[in-house]
């Protein structure tokens, strides 16, 4: 997103100037950085107290000592200049990544691509994993964090309390900032674990301030005068520096010492004014229109003066004042220190008002968006309250902002815009609503579509309706309502209304298909097939509409190969293999998964998390055909990607199946831990999860012998079948009936085995059918001793035992039906449950059975 | 300090007196989001600025803290005024 050298300037530390004092006693105890109880240095000072400087001073002697006291030269670092822009989570540790791979590319390497999904990852396990990648790295470094007053952002807070209690001894964290940051440093100052240094410590003392003035800067001044500097700037190191340079051009140091002692302004206005007037008529005029630029470069500033010659000033400027830094090695960016570029602007805006602010910053933020870097030119945009500007910035970026993984930077900035100003700009309203639904939401993403239809004044449905109103509409209004319908149905299967998206669906898809060739504001008709196609088949498949399912994700699977959508292809194709494990069928599922799997390495983040759905249903298929071994490196590999990407609906079958394998190794513990794992990462979509969790639990309980336990669960269980996600509620009902096959709640089992029966046969769910003629009916757990441990037996009913009777005696079952006076079909009925209670298949095991059982007498 | 009669809401704009230690050019009111500045010696010894005016709300405020802070002039006291038809009753 950012373009390579802006970004590059946010990493490198501002080369030691040639003019400071070198000061021992603050690198002594800066040394503290690297004993062992050391978590965090904090550097806190207000502006002009030498922060930055004592760090770079200190990594300097550090990189020419071997003294092992201080780390020695063999201790790397990375430095991370903040500034107000990064107070987004995500940016913020997407750039603590890239400075710490300037040490080595392979820190942070295995949560790199989790920073750039469209879904917050979990941070716990970010962390996590970044400190395994230190660890395994093992490298000794220091991190430098400068200027981390400009975080606010309480959730990275949290995560940086996180990083630092648990980062390995070998990394050492230097923060510097101008307030206290809210890392609870009262806590870690009484366990030892803080190295500091404040404002007390940094600023100069009177030594100091002699030898800067007299040594460094070669002023020559009496004691008194250095007496009268030092108590009129209190050791504040840019208040003496202003005073040096001004000193330099003063014709008697003398009287302007006097001057400047008798005179009660607030000193840096007071010796600003004096350097100010130190500079050419164009400097000065230069430095006060470009201070309003955070980093400077000779084409920005260019751009924002209107001269042609701003490279060749600023390298005058660097050159001959210690207040513009050097950001790079190419004397290319720039930065004014903080506080000079504070009083510059006030300057700037006290001679030239307002209005002119306003225009060098929109020059600014025109040029950052012509050179690519949309995120800078909209936070200025924004700065400057020109939001007509950043909405205009914003829509001229197209496709870009969904390409660079920036949907989260994209919906941020939807609730800073008014609301007149999104709904005057079409496609920034489409653009805003699709950010919300994929970022997970769906409920804004309604209100932005919401909000299109009265702009239009006409709804969606209305379109749909070819109203009079929307045939007026001029073709690019209609061709925005028409992408607003497939942003709908988007949303409508995001929040699982599955009518709702069956009705717009059917809608929806015929205006889809064919060419278009009218104009459209955000993307054109045929790409918006592909995602309407793919929402509908997740609709029939929670519906349980397995073969119109299959259909539309193999044709959303086409389209999106189609319109090279990489991300709705890889999901297509890893609902269609679930869906095809559904229906039983085996083969076809294994290809489709392994053709997923295959299309998902293509990505260029390579461990993308379209990797763990396929990885999962892989898991499932084996485990069903026993092969532990293999399920379980599925399941272990979607899991994984699951938990970084925080992804539930991968989550969910990954690790219910895990704790099944568990289960069935007999490691109950780690069965029952897995699942409590899952409810604990699931907690934001508690209620979709919990109750297959519970489900699974009771089938592990059963399975352990615990079968009170299992009981509990079976006897809440809801036999009627929910509206949606009819498939995982129908593995729900196999598991009660088995319990209750094991209570000997035979009736229970029977009915609702039954019915599940009819009801998946008819809706092609094969591996339900499989599953209960297959694993249920065989190996139905019938404990019946012969000593008679009735408790757990339903033993057949006086009726059945006259069946029984008969059956021994070799009638046929209409003969028997016959002799009894009951209709064929009741028989068989009798029939069917004296096989379930005896845990046979056909009449002669029966009669066997009841004879050693003693039932036939 | 004068006693709080209303409470005050995060969004809500409140009437604030900020005293800094220092004598601050009255130039500076722009950038203190045009609040009024007015500075008064202190038994010969030491300048009071004093800065005050509405702010829009609580977050207007901490950006104007934090403009003190950035130029690193010492704060000495921050005051919420009550409300003008309070005060009028007073």
């Amino acid at each position: 997103m950012i373009p390579e050298t802006i970004l590059r300037t946010k990493f490198f530390p501002p080369p030691t100037h040639r003019n400071i004092v070198t000061r021992p006693r603050l690198l002594n105890k800066l040394a503290d950085t690297f004993s062992p109880e050391t978590r965090l240095t904090l550097i806190c000072a207000p502006a002009g107290f030498g922060k930055t400087t004592v760090v770079t001073e200190w990594l300097d002697r550090i990189k020419s000592d071997h003294s092992p006291f201080t780390g020695g030269s063999d201790v790397k670092f990375s430095w991370i200049t903040f500034d107000e822009a990064d107070n987004d989570l995500i940016h913020f540790w997407r750039y603590i990544i890239t400075a710490m791979q300037c040490i080595d590319p392979h820190l942070g390497e295995s949560i790199q691509p989790v920073l750039y999904a469209p879904t917050q990852p979990a941070f716990r396990i970010l962390l996590g994993k970044l400190v395994n990648d230190i660890l395994s790295v093992g490298l000794e470094f220091i991190l430098v964090w400068d200027d981390y007053n400009y975080i606010e952002n309480e959730f990275i807070h949290d995560s940086v309390n996180l990083f630092v209690d648990n980062l390995p001894p070998l990394v050492h964290l230097v923060i510097t900032t101008r307030s206290d940051p809210p890392l609870q440093l009262a806590r870690r100052r009484v366990r030892g674990e803080l190295c500091e240094l404040r404002a007390a410590d940094l600023r100069f003392t009177h030594d100091e301030a002699g030898h800067y003035i007299n040594k460094i800067m070669n002023l020559e001044l009496s004691a008194d005068d250095i007496s009268a500097l030092d108590a009129r700037t209190e050791g504040w190191i840019a208040g003496l520096q202003m005073a040096a340079i001004s000193l330099q051009g003063a014709e008697d140091p003398h009287t302007f010492i006097t001057a400047f002692r008798g005179d009660d302004r607030y000193i840096a206005d007071y010796l600003m004014e004096e350097v100010l007037q130190l500079q050419p008529v164009e400097c000065q005029q230069f430095m006060l229109q470009t201070s309003v630029l955070d980093r400077l470069c000779g084409s920005l500033c260019d751009a924002v003066t209107g001269r042609s010659d701003s490279k060749t000033l600023l390298n005058k400027l660097e050159l001959s004042n210690v207040f513009i830094l050097s950001l790079d090695n190419h004397r290319e960016w720039f930065r004014y220190h903080q506080l000079f570029a504070t009083l510059l602007q006030q300057r700037l805006l006290d001679t030239a008002g307002n209005e002119a602010v306003l225009d060098l910053k929109r020059r600014a933020s025109q040029w950052h968006a012509d050179h690519g870097n949309i995120i800078d030119a909209v936070e200025i945009a924004f700065s400057c309250d020109d939001y007509e500007m950043a909405a205009a910035i914003i829509e001229a970026s197209n496709q870009s902002l969904f390409m660079l993984a920036e949907l989260n930077t994209l919906c941020h900035w939807s609730e800073r815009f008014p609301t007149q100003v999104i709904a005057a700009h079409l496609r920034l309203n489409l653009m805003v609503a699709w950010a919300n639904n994929a970022t997970g939401h769906p409920q804004q993403a309604e209100q932005f579509v919401k909000l299109l239809e009265q702009t239009m004044g006409v709804s969606v449905i209305d379109f749909l309706d070819d109203s009079p109103l929307s045939q007026e509409l001029p073709s690019l209004e209609r061709s925005a309502l028409l992408e607003a319908c497939v942003i709908l149905i988007n949303i409508a299967v995001a929040s699982l209304d599955l009518e709702r998206t069956f009705t717009l669906g059917e809608r929806v898809l015929p205006r889809l298909v064919g060419n278009h060739d009218e104009p459209f504001a955000f993307n054109p008709p045929e790409n918006l097939l592909c995602p309407a196609l793919f929402s509908l088949g997740l609709a029939h498949k929670f519906k349980g509409n397995l073969a119109e399912a299959t259909r539309l994700f193999f044709e959303a699977e086409a389209e999106a190969l189609e319109r090279k959508n990489a991300h709705i292809a890889a999901l297509s194709m890893s609902y269609l293999g679930k869906v095809q494990a559904m229906q039983g069928l085996r083969e076809e599922a294994r290809n489709t998964f392994e053709r997923a799997l295959e299309a998902a390495k293509s990505y260029t983040l390579r461990s993308s998390a379209y990797w763990g759905l396929p990885s999962v249903g892989l898991g499932e298929l084996e485990l069903e055909q026993g092969d532990i071994k293999s399920a379980e490196a599925h399941f272990l590999a979607g899991v994984e990607l699951g938990k970084l990407w925080n992804d539930w609906d991968c989550l969910l079958p990954g690790m219910l199946g895990l704790a099944r394998l568990l289960a069935s190794r007999g490691e109950w513990q780690a069965a029952y831990d897995t699942l409590d794992d899952l409810l604990e990462r699931t907690v934001n979509n508690a209620s979709l999860v919990r109750p297959d969790v519970e489900a699974e639990r009771a089938a592990i309980h059963l399975q352990n012998g615990h079968l009170a336990s299992a009981a509990q669960w079976a006897s809440t269980f809801d036999t009627n079948h929910p509206s949606i996600n009819r498939t995982q509620w129908e593995q729900n009902a196999l598991i009660a009936a088995q319990i209750w096959i094991a209570q000997g709640k035979y009736a229970e089992a029977q009915t609702l085995l039954v019915r599940l029966l009819s009801d998946a046969r008819s809706g092609g769910r094969q591996q339900i059918v499989n599953r209960i003629n297959q694993v249920i009916i065989p190996t139905k757990p019938l404990r019946i001793q012969p000593s008679g441990d009735q408790d757990l037996f339903e033993p057949p009913t006086k009726r059945e035992l006259d069946v029984l009777r008969l059956m021994a005696k070799g009638l046929s079952i209409p003969a028997i039906a016959h002799e009894l006076c009951l209709s064929p079909n009741t028989l068989k009925a009798h029939a069917q449950n004296i096989y379930i209670k005896l845990d046979v298949h056909n009449r002669v095991e029966a009669v066997n059975k009841a004879r050693d059982l003693n039932l036939l007498f | 300090m004068t006693k709080l009669i209303t409470p005050i809401k995060l969004h809500q704009p409140a009437e604030y007196l900020i005293e800094l230690q220092g004598r601050l050019d009255c130039k500076w009111s722009a950038s203190f989001d045009g609040m009024a500045m007015s500075t008064q010696k202190i038994l010969n010894e030491f300048t009071i600025t004093a800065l005050q005016g509405i702010v829009a709300d609580q977050s207007a405020l901490h950006g104007i803290l934090n403009h003190i802070r950035d130029l690193g002039l010492p704060l000495l006291k921050v005051e919420c005024l009550p409300p003008p038809e309070r005060k009028s009753k007073e």
